[in-house]
């Protein structure tokens, strides 16, 4: 059988469990006595890159596909793209969804599909929220419309608050080992076996980061040159030239993405405030506009930030995974190498300090994804980060 | 079109003169001429008598004509009028009268008159009949930082760097109250420089400390004065402290960019390298002595949990007071950090 579910690499419980409770789903829209396979909310948990929204999407495609989730057809394709009228695909904008986010989806819950069976809303990142805005979304929640079906996705149950777990039916996803995820790129992406295997193991699982690592040149760049790091970390004035640089990339990597996007989203805004009509409108529309663009331009900042943070986080993951790497080297441990094609490094690296200082380091490590939550400026946060990796010993003797 | 009027100059050797015009807005400068003027004439004659006369008020001629009037005893007296910006054509004929025919012997007439469009005419007559004009304009530009000079030259003292605009940063543009704040200053400070940080110390409960001298105090090693600004910077404004954060990383990247810069850089070479302006080398030169370069490298993780610490989050991201911290500590822990910074200097403890 071929359908959306599919895409769920290495997860053939999970896959297994959706398929039936969209079937479940259609039996009852023509009149079947519901099994108690679907349910109206879903908590989707796992680690990052265990699929969680590809599941989200792939539960949602199904609910609305005329076929229960083909894959191919018009529908399926547009949920896809996050393109269909019936399956809102949420992010949060900033780092956290706000309570007016909140509101505004309660108040689209209570509508009725527009042409598909079922009003499905896939929560990406239910985890970034207040109680607040929590408690805002559980109204809808505990007692949905009669069409409308939620799907939240976490990292895990505790990220949640307990009264929304306890109104979800819960799905567990897990990681997929290198070898699912290489086969799935080879299989479905046609990435070459070499490459597919090298992605895998360089995403750890994470199966977008995976797909990113397989066929987009930029993406392996960047990560070569965060791991060519440690190395070059020996004395305080390169630590603070590495920071900054990497910093830099991540600005204008941000800007690449988000300029294009945030000018053209305020001249579809302009647009539909009346400009471009004619030349004598356009001051008048722009007052009218002026509000609703203040709006825009504080949703484009957040959104901003979220992609720098994102980049960044992605360093933070890559370094992580290269002194973990050394740690197994100077522990000796059978454990598959993630930057197994960095070895002279690993093995120096391992050979000029100790495991504790490398703990240290993953330590460090992780408290900057913390500074940087704490909206600690990326640049400071770097700065300390290469500091703390900064190895006195790496320098060449004179 | 009305002729541009251009701010009237003094007269030559008006502060001898036996009529004078005390021309011009700035009340402060008016009240120093005149109180200039009755000490030059007691100086001369210690029994000289001050007669005021308020020439706007209905009995200004009566009061006019017997403070101008030579006294039993023939003592020389100062006659000083206000409000000549509305006093009676009469009493501007009075006024008139006694600067042509002077006032008496050992007698000095001085009006005082605010300038501007009120009461013009009178100024013009009594420019015309004989006044001598002393100017009293508010200083601009130049001729402000001269006053504040000046002010600071009558106390023996000098202003260094950028002190002037330091204390118009924190007392604004008064003259009373500058002329007052440079003799606090000459009161409190001991030697003949006073700079911008001896602005900054005396007047931070007033003005705003700005973070750069925060950071300096830091980088200086000036541990003592780290906590004082510190504070009274977060009294005056509880959130300041991310940008107290900020301006010491600033200045920690500065310094340790300069003290890991390759030898033999061109001075605007090193400049763009550390991130800072050309005047501001020399100061690094001088912090740069103090520090071990691994103090400096372990500032910088100080530095951002701090930064978390102000912005009520700790080093995992996690919100503050939800483990208990409100604002009160956060602002400890960033005093006490920059504290522990400052005292990690070469000489201090590590
Ligand atoms: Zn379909």
């Amino acid at each position: 059988m071929t359908d959306v579910f599919d895409e769920l690499v290495g997860q053939e419980h999970v896959a297994a469990l959706l398929r039936d409770a969209a079937a479940d789903a259609a039996a009852v829209r023509q009149g079947a006595v519901p099994r108690g396979a679907m349910t109206h909310a879903w908590l989707l948990t796992g680690p990052p890159g265990s699929g969680r929204s590809v599941a989200a999407l792939a539960l949602a495609a199904a609910l609305v596909c005329p076929y229960g989730g083909c894959g191919v057809c018009e529908d399926c394709v547009a949920v896809r793209h996050s393109a269909h009228v019936d399956v809102e695909h949420v992010v949060p904008e900033g780092v956290e969804y706000t309570v007016a986010e909140a509101r505004d989806l309660v108040a689209r819950s209570a509508l009725a599909p527009a042409r598909a069976q079922w009003h499905v809303f896939v929560v990406e990142d239910a985890d970034r929220q207040g109680d607040a805005s929590a408690n805002t979304l559980l109204k809808s929640i505990e007692e949905p419309p009669e069409r409308t079906v939620w799907v939240l996705c976490a990292p895990s149950t505790e990220d949640v608050l307990p009264t929304i777990r306890s109104r979800c039916r819960h799905v567990l996803l897990t990681t997929p080992s290198s070898g699912q995820v290489a086969r799935a790129l080879h299989e479905r992406f046609g990435v070459d076996e070499q490459t597919a295997q090298f992605a895998a193991r360089a995403a750890q699982g994470h199966i977008g980061r995976a797909r990113a690592l397989a066929t987009d040149e930029q993406a392996r760049a960047r990560r070569a040159d965060v791991l060519a790091l440690p190395v070059q970390l020996d004395a305080l004035g390169d630590c603070l030239a590495h920071a900054a640089s990497l910093v830099a990339t991540v600005e204008a990597d941000t800007a690449a993405v988000c300029d294009p996007r945030d000018a053209s989203e305020r001249e579809a805004l302009l647009r539909a405030y009346g400009k471009g009509g004619e030349g004598k409108g356009i001051g008048t529309a722009e007052r009218r506009a002026r509000g609703a663009v203040k709006d825009l331009e504080d949703r484009q900042k957040k959104r901003r930030r979220r992609v720098a943070l994102d980049q960044l986080d992605r360093a933070i993951t890559d370094l992580t995974a290269f002194y973990r790497d050394v740690l197994v080297l100077q522990l000796g441990a059978d454990v598959e190498l993630v930057n197994g094609e960095l070895r002279p490094a690993l093995e120096r690296l391992a050979a000029l300090s100790t495991p504790e200082r490398t703990l240290r380091r993953v330590d460090a490590l992780d408290r900057t994804r913390g500074l940087l939550e704490s909206n600690v400026p990326p640049l400071l946060a770097f700065e300390s980060l290469m500091v703390a990796l900064m190895d006195p010993a790496l320098a060449p003797r004179s | 079109m009305p002729p541009t009027r251009r701010a009237p100059a003094s007269s030559p050797d008006a502060r001898n003169a036996a009529a004078v015009l005390v021309l011009g807005p700035e009340d402060f400068l008016a009240d120093r001429e005149v109180a200039a003027l009755v000490a030059r004439a007691r100086e001369a004659d210690p029994a000289t008598e001050r007669r005021d006369v308020d020439l706007g008020s209905e009995r200004a001629a009566g009061d006019l004509a017997a403070a101008l009037s030579p006294n039993l005893f023939g003592d020389a007296a100062v006659v000083v009028c206000r409000g000549a910006e509305s006093a009676d054509p009469a009493v501007v004929e009075v006024l008139l009268d006694a600067a042509r025919s002077g006032p008496g012997q050992g007698a000095t007439l001085v009006v005082v008159h605010p300038g501007g469009v009120k009461g013009r005419g009178v100024a013009d007559k009594l420019k015309k009949g004989g006044f001598a004009v002393l100017a009293c304009e508010k200083p601009k530009g130049r001729a402000f930082e001269e006053f504040v000079a000046r002010e600071f030259a009558a106390h023996g003292r000098r202003p260094a760097g950028d002190a002037v605009s330091a204390l118009r940063a924190a007392v604004g543009d008064d003259l009373r109250l500058l002329a007052a704040a440079v003799a606090q200053l000459a009161a409190d400070v001991e030697g003949t420089e006073i700079d911008a940080e001896d602005v900054a110390t005396y007047y931070e409960g007033v003005a705003d400390v700005p973070g750069y001298l925060i950071s300096d105090a830091v980088w200086d090693g000036r541990a003592a004065e780290v906590v004082r600004r510190t504070r009274w910077a977060l009294v005056n404004d509880p959130g300041i402290g991310p940008a107290i954060t900020s301006a010491v990383a600033g200045g920690l990247r500065s310094l340790a960019r300069y003290g890991s810069a390759p030898r033999g850089m061109a001075e605007g070479q090193l400049a763009a390298h550390v991130g800072a302006p050309p005047w501001k080398l020399r100061a690094l030169r001088e912090q740069t002595g103090r520090w071990h370069p691994a103090t400096l490298a372990r500032a910088f993780g100080a530095l951002a949990v701090a930064d978390a610490a102000v912005k009520g989050r700790d080093a995992r991201g996690k919100v503050l007071q939800e483990a208990g911290l409100d604002r009160e500590q956060s602002s400890y822990l960033l005093e006490r950090t920059l504290l522990r910074i400052a005292g990690a200097t070469r000489t201090g403890r590590r």
